[in-house]
């Protein structure tokens, strides 16, 4: 079947340039920071005072989309800098050109997919963090106790980034998570020290 | 004269030296070789020496009727270049080995 050939093709393509192991690091840094930017964002409105839902969900979509593509674009620039050395390297040791192999194929894959993965999670992480806000919208929630259940949404994504982190690096997974909980609670108190409610 | 179709002569059997990237695995490599040449009956790889950045490879290639081109082209697109010829073994007509 064309289709499972095409997904074969791609899941040969991520496994030879090992693109998985980069993206995984890019999901989470990139999860990280749409996570504690989305809590700035949340905080800013709870201290503005600012009244309309509609409003918090345009400053947060804005940023979302601007984490996206400065993560597609800027990652994407990094890893083909990268994936370039590397074929260039081991042109040098197969003394033969690698364009059109499966090989070159593969690192130009991976450029476009860890970019994707990085701007993607990013943006995402933010839409998650606004969810209680787009309820608000839809006057399921009222607009304060929507950013107050924003900001706990925020601190359990990052505790679940903190679960997925020690799994993966075989530590302490409760420790990990409490890690990255703190940073957010630092943000919280940070945000709320520099800006005086109005 | 020209030959009759069965008298015209095989490769039943090829030796080839083999470097290539660590990435795909000899494993990967053989399966794609048999999958992608057509009179592939077996594929036998083994690590010869491995480097830095490559590996050299022995690939021992049984069939009916190899095509030494197609097997070429198939390992390029693989990332997998032939440095030589090592052992060939040809037949003429219908003979068996």
């Amino acid at each position: 079947m064309p289709l499972v050939k095409f997904i074969r093709r791609y899941l040969e393509y991520i496994r030879i340039s090992n693109a998985n192991e980069v993206a995984r690091r890019y999901f989470v840094i990139n999860s990280f920071d749409g996570t504690v930017t989305a809590l700035g964002i949340v905080m800013g409105a709870l201290l503005a005072d600012i009244k309309l839902a509609s409003q918090v969900i345009d400053v947060g979509i804005a940023t979302g989309l601007a984490l996206l593509i400065s993560g597609i674009t800027g990652t994407s620039i990094a890893e083909e800098a990268e994936r370039e050395r590397i074929i260039q390297e081991l042109e040098a040791s197969m003394l033969t050109d690698m364009k059109n192999t499966i090989y070159e194929k593969a690192q130009r894959f991976a450029i476009f997919y860890v970019g994707l993965v990085d701007g993607v999670s990013s943006f995402l992480s933010v839409l998650i963090a606004l969810i209680p806000v787009f309820l608000s919208t839809m006057g399921l929630l009222e607009l304060t106790t929507a950013l107050f259940t924003s900001i706990a949404v925020c601190l359990a994504y990052l505790g679940i980034l903190g679960l997925f982190l020690g799994s993966y690096a075989k530590k302490n997974i409760l420790l990990e998570s409490l890690k990255l909980v703190g940073i957010g609670i630092l943000t919280t108190l940070v945000v709320s020290i520099f800006l005086v409610p109005t | 004269m020209a030959e009759s179709p069965d008298q015209r002569v095989k490769i039943r059997y090829l030796v080839l030296d083999v470097l290539k990237p660590h990435t795909p695995s000899i494993v990967e490599l053989s399966r794609y070789l048999a999958e992608n040449v057509d009179g592939i009956e077996a594929v036998q790889t083994e690590i010869v020496e491995i480097d830095q950045d490559t590996e050299s490879v022995k690939v021992e290639v049984y069939g009916k009727d190899l095509d030494l081109t197609v097997i070429k082209r198939v390992l390029r697109e693989y990332g997998a270049t032939i440095h030589s010829v090592d052992v060939v073994k040809v037949e003429r007509g219908n003979a068996r080995s």
